[in-house]
């Protein structure tokens, strides 16, 4: 009987913590959620800032169109007829954030099927609500190589990835700007640079919201 | 009989009591006319200065050439502003005044006479609002809507220093949403030939569009005229380095990370940054590698190997946002504004004290006069800065904005934040280099933080002192204090540069492990510490500390860092964060708190965690100095 006794009160025991475990976390994650407010994301990707792990989360339902030019709302329509522009903090004049459809990324690729010239990407968040900070990709990426290879070795390592030099930045030794489309190739070129281990750092050129003080 | 007697006695003395004389009736309060006017002399004005009753409306000022003036025989003055200028006057001619109190159609009787004698003055200017702006000389000028009168004397002392440079030689950029390169007060100013740049348009015209119908879109103006607005053209105010030469960069028009290093990365003396990550959300952000690599080149390379002096604003994150009043900011959440490269720049308003806005840190380097808001029926305090505006109603003055000048829309009094104070530190930094060219932009940082000047007495538990041989004082609120800039331009004109800087470690942090849990909702905490030997650094300029805790909730961290010599530096506390606050993973911080002291010697870090539920460990942390010797 006291076996039984025992038994049940630590199984009783047992429920009670796991029950104060659970609202434990559940006070934790509500403590993170606190704030949280608009759409919250699922699909995230990881982009590499220098030697920094950084993730961001992907805005399904919005666009980023840079250098917007006159027929600007009749190319997001065409992609989405009831794309809208998105609020943002602090508005920019060199791009437009677009409130449209663009699940598996479809909007962006038919935009910049239609419109060569323009420049689409996707809309990153650095956390998985809406209200997080915003960013996108407007093409090419910047690279620090090896500070002491010479002209002969960059050329070379340059060629060898097949890629396409737009600029040598002046702010420090063999750091170069290099050509991609915008959107999501910005960010996966990157990747796959950084993680070759043969560079310093590779990251994407973002665009992202600022404020003034 | 003897009661009704009574009766009309009582009542004859309660009329008595309550009347006066010149007719009035019992019911009519007498309304005093104001007691003391004042005027403040200038060069063809003359500011009027009238504290009314307080249960006046408005004013009249009456005025005449001479004495003997009143209000039957003077000339009225349309009174719009506190103090009301009285410009186009003929020096060496005494004007008289006299004011009277308006109150629901009833007008007080005349002031006692004030008058003054407009003069030529040498090291000031003609600039109609130059009285207007407190930031420059504060004499209790009182803000919209009669506000209370700041307090004498709390401005950052630019007049003196005029007489010996006003930036002139000396290239100020502005790295902002725009800049009004043909703004009539900042033409004069601009720099030739195409070294401004615009963003969106790839020109070398960074003003606003004109269809830009966002208000907010002034704010790289009147910044610019913080800094420099030209001086003595009868137009206007006057910048803190009205002779210097401005440029303009609108990145935040077009905010990317090349765009970012190539705005940092153009030549320039000055760069005044008043923009950063979003305030009032609690959360740290760190730096992106490119803006680091750019301020890193600029500081080594810029100015011929002088280095570019970097003034960025401190953050105007302390009042939380609306969803959540406790996600406030320290500047040490903002990878920028802790950064060893910048000057750190934090706001206060008119009476010398934090401006309600201004984030501490212990990155701050010094304070400069941000002001209130212009309208603020909260507080009482309503003073903000006075400068130029975006010219035309799209800017921030209308010529019909509330609280803002009615007679111009070229010129605002309502700019405020630590966006309003970089610039002035920007001008400063201006005026210094002006005096001595051949300053590093380190021996800038030390000449502001040594001659600072220590404000807010009444702050006795905020203000410290560091620990070395040469001791500033410190304040979490203010950096080394409000910024002075005629000490400054003094101390810079006879300076010796400071010897080389030494980096230690030179590349990686010293580094310590800790593994140690954090105690849940404990004000104890654990602690780290770190046994630094030959730094070969005898006098500190700047520490980053590193840290990495497994707590995903880093908002509930209190950090503290004290030095060998005793001083603490406070990194962090207990807060909360908009979205979910994330895990500090290898946060780098910044600390000014310990400049002169000397390096080597056991630092130690405690954490705290001062709120219940989520938990973590002190995963490790490390120390990087940046200071030289002897």
């Amino acid at each position: 009987m006291k076996n039984t006794i025992n038994f049940a009160a630590m199984v009783l025991a047992a429920a009670f913590a796991g029950a104060l475990s659970l609202h434990a976390a559940a006070a934790v994650t509500s403590k993170q959620a606190a704030g949280k407010s608009g759409a919250q994301f699922t699909q995230s990707y990881t982009w590499y800032d220098g030697n920094r792990e950084q993730r961001v989360w992907l805005n399904p339902q919005a666009v980023a169109e840079f250098n917007p030019g006159k027929f600007s709302t009749r190319e997001a329509r065409s992609a989405d007829g009831a794309a809208q522009l998105l609020p943002m903090k602090r508005k920019q004049r060199g791009v437009r954030m677009w409130r449209m459809n663009n699940i598996e990324g479809k909007a962006v690729h038919g935009l910049a099927t239609r419109n060569p010239a323009g420049k689409y990407s996707p809309v990153f968040h650095d956390g998985a609500s809406s209200s997080d900070h915003m960013r996108a990709l407007p093409g090419n990426i910047i690279v620090y190589l090896n500070p002491t290879w010479d002209a002969a070795t960059v050329n070379s390592w340059i060629k060898k990835r097949n890629l396409e030099v737009a600029e040598k930045l002046e702010m420090g030794p063999n750091i170069y700007v290099i050509k991609t489309a915008p959107g999501l190739e910005a960010l996966t070129t990157a990747n796959e640079i950084y993680l070759s281990g043969e560079v310093a750092a590779a990251f994407p050129n973002w665009w992202e919201e600022v404020s003034t003080r | 009989m003897v009661l009704r007697l009574v009766l009309a006695v009582l009542v004859s003395v309660g009329l008595a009591a309550c009347g006066g004389g010149g007719g009035e009736t019992a019911r009519t309060t007498r309304l005093a006319a104001p007691p003391n006017v004042t005027a403040v002399v200038g060069d063809r004005y003359l500011a009027i200065y009238a504290s009314a009753d307080p249960s006046a409306t408005a004013v009249n000022i009456y005025w005449k050439v001479g004495t003997g003036v009143s209000k039957a025989n003077g000339t009225k003055m349309e009174v719009s502003n506190d103090p009301q200028m009285h410009t186009g006057l003929t020096n060496g001619t005494e004007y008289c005044y006299v004011v009277t109190a308006v109150a629901g159609g009833t007008e007080s009787g005349d002031s006692a006479e004030y008058c003054a004698t407009p003069v030529a003055v040498d090291t000031g200017t003609d600039d109609p609002l130059v009285a207007d702006q407190w930031h420059l000389e504060n004499l209790a000028q009182r803000g919209a809507n009669f506000s209370p009168p700041g307090l004498a004397g709390e401005d950052i002392r630019v007049r003196p220093a005029w007489a010996i440079a006003k930036g002139e030689g000396v290239r100020i950029a502005i790295v902002d949403n725009g800049l009004e390169i043909g703004h009539e007060d900042l033409v004069s100013n601009m720099a030739a030939n195409g070294q401004s740049f615009n963003y969106v348009t790839y020109s070398s015209d960074p003003s606003e569009a004109e269809d830009d119908s966002d208000p907010g879109n002034g704010h790289g103006t009147s910044c610019a005229g913080i800094a420099a607005a030209r001086d003595s053209n009868g137009l206007g105010g006057s910048g803190v380095a009205p002779r210097a030469t401005l440029l303009g960069f609108n990145l935040l028009q077009n905010y990317t990370t090349l765009n970012v290093i190539n705005a940092m990365g153009r030549s320039t003396d000055v760069s005044s940054n008043s923009w950063g990550s979003n305030d009032n959300t609690g959360l740290i952000t760190p730096s992106p590698s490119g803006w680091t690599t750019a301020i890193e080149s600029g500081i080594n390379n810029g100015r011929g190997g002088k280095g570019i002096v970097y003034t960025w604003a401190g953050g105007n994150g302390r009042l939380g946002d609306a969803n959540c009043t406790t996600c406030i900011d320290d500047s040490n959440y903002d990878g920028q504004a802790n950064y060893h490269g910048v000057i750190a720049v934090a706001a206060v308003n008119d009476r010398g004290m934090q401006a309600r806005y201004a984030e501490p840190g212990a990155n701050l380097w010094v304070s400069a006069p941000g002001g209130e808001w212009c309208v603020d029926n909260s507080t009482g305090i309503e003073h903000a800065i006075t400068t130029v505006d975006r010219t035309g109603a799209l800017g921030r003055n209308s010529g019909s904005t509330s609280g803002d000048y009615s007679t111009t829309d070229k010129y605002t009094r309502c700019m405020n934040g630590t966006s309003s104070a970089t610039p002035g530190v920007a001008g400063v930094a201006a005026l210094m280099l002006a005096a001595n060219s051949n300053l590093t932009w380190r021996d800038v940082k030390i000449i502001l933080a040594k001659t600072a000047r220590k404000n807010d007495a009444a702050d006795v538990a905020g203000w410290g002192v560091t620990g070395g041989t040469t001791v500033y004082n410190f304040n979490h609120k203010y950096g080394f204090g409000v910024v002075n800039a005629d000490a400054a331009v003094t101390a810079a004109a006879g300076w010796t540069n400071v010897p080389a800087q030494v980096i230690y470690p030179p590349v990686s942090p010293l580094a310590a492990t800790s593994g140690t849990p954090i105690p849940d909702n404990n004000a104890t905490g654990v602690y780290s510490d770190i046994s630094v030997t030959g730094s070969g650094i005898t006098s500190i300029e700047f520490v980053e500390i590193t840290f990495t805790s497994s707590h995903n909730y880093s908002g509930d961290l209190d950090i503290t860092l004290t030095s060998p010599s005793g001083t603490v530096s406070r990194l962090a506390t207990q807060h909360k964060c908009l979205s979910g606050c994330i895990a500090y993973n290898g946060w780098r911080f910044g600390s000014a708190r310990h400049l002169g002291e000397v390096a080597d010697g056991t630092w130690r870090l405690t954490v705290k965690d001062l709120d219940p539920l989520a938990t973590g460990t002190f995963t490790s942390w490390g120390l990087k100095f940046y200071g030289h010797h002897p």
